[in-house]
């Protein structure tokens, strides 16, 4: 039971850590986003100081072969130039007699932008289309297309060619050096230290579209395979490459473990005294299921130290009756008070054991088969001296002959304390009437006398346990006020209860019990 | 730096004016053919030979400020001896510059630090404690860390003065372009702004294409380091280089009349665009001699004619005169009927170019055979090297030739399995050094 909040509990600070896990985990790749984001800066930067160099170049173009050469002699960003006109014919490099070998390698590099030259000279409308070969041009302006980037590889390479249109409708495109331009990019991109306690714990690596390393900083090293905490692919022209960035503080152990830690650490007080109190709370109960035991047992012990030997009394006496012929009346009137008194006792201790039994909830009925009048006229012979000592008459009226399921024993104790409590309280009527009926599964016996009554006002009291009316007739009269209330409790586990019926003298309780019929047994009434 | 008075004498007598030696300040160029007489009758083969010495800064002089960056490699297999030694080699020669040179170092492994940016060499003290404070790290980004060192010399790069970069590396470059092609791309890049890259290759595991790729392209000198207790001598060797230059930004055009039709340039790396030869030196060192041998193939005369046959610009930086110059020369031939004319008249000095040269190409092509796995193939093919070696050497009588053959035999005891990855690392150097004129 305490056992399941525990569990909850765990749960919910797996969940919790978790989702605090995935937010650190968000905050730091947004960060990390944001830092790709300027490195990128710096990226296009650098290309946006190439087109700077290439603004003039166009102009160029008018003056001659040798201007063209000596522009990319000079220029490390260049690599090599083409120059088309406006019907697509090539104009730079000259034609095959007067190429350097240099000029020559460009020409068979660059055969796929031959076959796309088509994108330059009559760029689409619309967006702009990928070449065979890989290559986009990017439109530049709207006033249509007059400069654009074309991408290609050959062989394993990636070749980068930036074009301008010319105002005679030629194109002038300039093969970047892209091995230059990463070298450049290195140059402006940051180193680390040595020094290993100042060094960030995270990593940035620009990375080609193979996931090869072109460049990496940054003093945390990612395991093999690690994800990194957040991606950028550059913008075009770079379009090829990707940002990485590592972070060791988003790597699940260190993350993990320290927030996970940290929870359950703040929660341990609480757990522990959670456990403590499951523990107490199950010594407490298991104490009071003992304790209750041992009141049982006691309860058991006592009501069998007691009826033991009550038992014997009560044998020797009747055998005593029986056996003796008294030729003395006192002497036989003093052997039937003290077997009175035991028979009394003996109800006492059956009614406290009842009552003990009905409140630990194992008061139960035994019904057997029996005939009511039977029980009844057994009942009244045991109190027959009793009552007679107190000149109570005796009057019966039974018409319950019928052979029925019946606890005999719960019967007698019902009928005994009512007859008892006449003895006690409304001797002064002088009789006693018992009565009984039966009809369809259902026995009545009614107990009335001509004693003082009960007031109107104490009519369901006197049935509830340890109460006793007060008034100067019973004042000095022992009793422990339980005889009625295991009547009723008797009565109603016998399927049916105990009511004190309206009067004009004296009291009239009427049973009732539900009796099935049984069927036709051999006869063997004594 | 020979002067034959007597070749000169000689030559001057049959009234053809060429191999004039032009001094203008400190370059001189020397511009020979391998046979100034040559036969009459047929197209022939003739080898032109365009040498640039530097003549060292005359006392008093101030010698010109450098800008070099120099680059280590930190990764893991550096740990221990080889980067202790690295370490100490670049403090020694950074102690050779004074207060006008600019110095910067560089270290890489997965990552680059910049140990010291570039500085003037004046709080050395500063300089070396951050140089000794380096450890060794783990893979080898060497492009990136070419490329943190050249844009170190980039913030003080100046006509003015040589820009060099110095990268040492042990390994294989495996973070970030790694091939000799993108090498060789950065090293044409970086030659263009004007910043050389030498190469210097530790003990046997660098990539031996990647390092002489980037120096060739860049024109900067490579060695093969095969002890890191080396490392002190060849620094100071690159750095002596370094502080004897005289010239830079060094442009050779080399025009050629119609007939005479360029072949090629061996060696050298040059740009043939129909009847213009040019070629390009990113620098010059006192009392070194470059040179670019190209060879031409002379159309057939009639005996007694003069043909000129090619027409010079040398173009170039002076680091002393802190100017462009400009030398203007001019080369002619003589057509003979007779042989022994021509014999006679042979320029020892081309010819000893011509067939180092040649046999250097010899030596190029013996290694892409063993490249292949033909072993056999490899070997014979530098047997026949080292015969024509022999050979020339003694026709020729030059030193220089018989020192070439004893490396070449050297290299032909390592073309086998045990003694190769050692081997293809010393011939690769040794290619190099023959096409650059390396001096060491």
């Amino acid at each position: 039971m305490v056992l399941l909040p525990l569990i909850l509990l765990g749960t919910l600070l797996w969940q919790i850590s978790k989702s605090e896990q995935a937010q650190i985990r968000q905050a730091l790749a947004q960060l990390s986003e944001d830092q790709l984001r300027s490195v990128q800066d710096i990226l296009l930067g650098a290309v946006a100081e190439r087109l700077e160099q290439l603004r003039h170049l166009p102009g160029l173009t008018a003056e001659g072969q040798e201007s063209l050469r000596a522009f990319v002699r000079k220029h490390s960003t260049v690599r090599a130039l083409l120059v088309l006109d406006a019907k697509g014919q090539l104009l730079h490099p000259p034609p095959k007699s007067t190429r350097s070998q240099a000029e020559n390698e460009f020409i068979v590099r660059a055969e796929q932008v031959w076959k796309d030259k088509a994108l330059f000279l009559h760029p689409p409308e619309s967006e702009a289309q990928p070449g065979p070969g890989g290559g986009a041009s990017a439109p530049a302006d709207s006033s249509g297309q007059a400069q654009g980037w074309y991408s290609w590889y050959h062989g394993n390479s990636l070749n980068l060619l930036h074009w301008q249109r010319l105002k005679d409708g030629g194109v002038v495109g300039v093969e970047l050096d892209s091995i230059q331009l990463l070298s450049d990019l290195i140059s402006r991109l940051p180193s680390d230290s040595l020094d290993q306690s100042t060094s960030s714990m995270q990593r940035i690596m620009l990375v080609d579209s193979r996931g090869e390393i072109l460049y990496q900083w940054g003093g945390y090293a990612p395991a093999k395979g690690e994800t990194p905490l957040a991606r950028l692919t550059l913008a075009a022209p770079l379009g090829a490459w990707q940002l990485w960035a590592f972070s060791s503080q988003a790597s699940q152990a260190a993350a993990g473990a320290g927030t996970w830690l940290r929870n359950l650490l703040l929660l341990l007080p609480l757990l522990l005294s959670l456990v403590g109190l499951a523990f107490y709370l199950y010594r407490e109960s298991t104490r009071q299921a003992r304790e209750a035991q041992q009141r049982v047992t006691f309860v058991n012990q006592v009501t069998h130290e007691l009826k033991t030997p009550l038992t014997n009394i009560r044998l020797y006496a009747e055998l005593l009756s029986e056996s003796f012929e008294f030729s003395d009346a006192t002497a036989a009137g003093h052997l039937n008070v003290v077997i009175g008194e035991s028979q009394r006792l003996n109800r006492l201790i059956d009614n406290v054991l009842s009552f003990a039994r009905q409140e630990r909830g194992s008061l139960r009925i035994r019904p057997a088969q029996g005939v009511i009048d039977d029980v009844i006229m057994r009942t009244l012979d045991s109190f027959r001296t009793m009552l007679a000592s107190k000149e109570v008459r005796i009057e019966t009226s039974l018409c319950a002959a019928a052979r029925v399921f019946v606890d005999a024993d719960a019967v007698g104790q019902i009928l005994g304390n009512l007859l008892s409590n006449v003895e006690k309280y409304a001797s002064s009527g002088n009789v006693v009437v018992v009565a009984s009926r039966q009809e369809s599964g259902r026995t009545y016996i009614t107990v009335s006398d001509r004693g003082p009554g009960i007031p109107e006002s104490e009519r369901e009291n006197i049935f509830k346990p340890f109460v006793r009316l007060s008034s100067k007739l019973t004042d000095g009269t022992a009793g422990t006020g339980i005889g009625l209330t295991i009547a009723r409790q008797l009565a109603r586990h016998h399927g049916g209860d105990i009511q004190l019926l309206p009067s004009q003298a004296g009291a009239c309780f009427e049973i009732s019990l539900t009796t099935a019929e049984a069927a036709r047994a051999p006869a063997t009434d004594p | 730096m020979k002067t034959n008075w007597l070749q000169r004498a000689v030559l001057s007598t049959i009234g053809i004016g060429l191999a004039l030696e032009v001094s203008a300040a400190q370059v001189d160029l020397k511009v020979a053919v391998s046979h100034p007489v040559v036969l009459s009758g047929e197209k022939q083969t003739e080898y032109l030979k365009i040498g640039l010495t530097g003549t060292p800064m005359a006392g008093g002089k101030e010698r010109v400020a450098v800008n070099v960056a120099i680059v280590l490699d930190r990764s893991g297999s550096m740990a221990g001896q080889k980067l202790e030694r690295a370490k100490a080699a670049a403090i020694a020669a950074i102690a050779r510059l004074d207060r006008n040179d600019i110095v910067s170092v560089v270290a890489y492994d997965d990552t680059i630090q910049v140990l010291v940016p570039a500085t003037r060499a004046r709080d050395k003290e500063e300089i070396y404690r951050a140089i000794r404070s380096l450890y060794p790290g783990n893979s080898t980004a060497l492009f990136a860390g070419v490329s943190k060192g050249a844009a170190e010399v980039r913030k003080f790069a100046d006509v003015n003065q040589i820009n060099r970069v110095i990268l040492l590396s042990d390994g294989l470059a495996n973070v970030g372009p790694s091939s000799p092609e993108a090498l060789s791309s950065l090293g044409a890049a970086l030659a263009k702004e004007g910043i050389s890259a030498t190469t210097l290759g530790l003990g046997l595991d660098y990539n031996e294409d990647l390092l002489v790729g980037l120096a060739r392209s860049s024109d900067g000198n490579h060695a093969f380091v095969e002890s890191a207790n080396d490392l002190p001598r060849i620094f100071g060797l690159e750095f002596g280089d370094l502080l004897s230059a005289v010239a830079k930004e060094i442009t050779i055009t080399i025009r050629l009349p119609e007939g005479v039709r360029p072949v090629r340039v061996l060696g050298r790396d040059a740009e043939i665009i129909g009847q213009t030869v040019i070629a390009s030196l990113k620098q010059i060192y006192g009392q070194q001699e470059k040179y670019v041998l190209l060879e031409v193939e002379l159309p057939a005369r009639v005996p007694e004619t003069n043909l000129q046959i090619a027409a010079l610009e040398v173009a170039f930086f002076d680091l002393a005169a802190q100017s462009r110059l400009k030398l203007d020369k001019s080369v002619s031939v003589r057509y003979s009927i007779l042989p022994l004319e021509v014999e006679k008249n042979i320029q020892r000095d081309v010819m000893v170019a011509a067939v180092e040269q040649i046999a250097n190409d010899n030596s190029k092509r013996a290694l892409m055979l063993r490249d292949q796995g033909m072993v056999e193939k490899a070997r014979e093919a530098l047997n026949q090297n080292q015969l024509y070696l022999r050979q020339n050497a003694e026709r020729l009588g030059s030193d220089r030739l018989q020192d070439f053959s004893k490396r070449n035999q050297s290299n032909l005891e390592n073309l086998d399995e045990n003694n190769w990855q050692r081997g293809r690392k010393a011939m690769k150097k040794m290619n190099y050094e023959v096409d650059n004129q390396q001096a060491w």
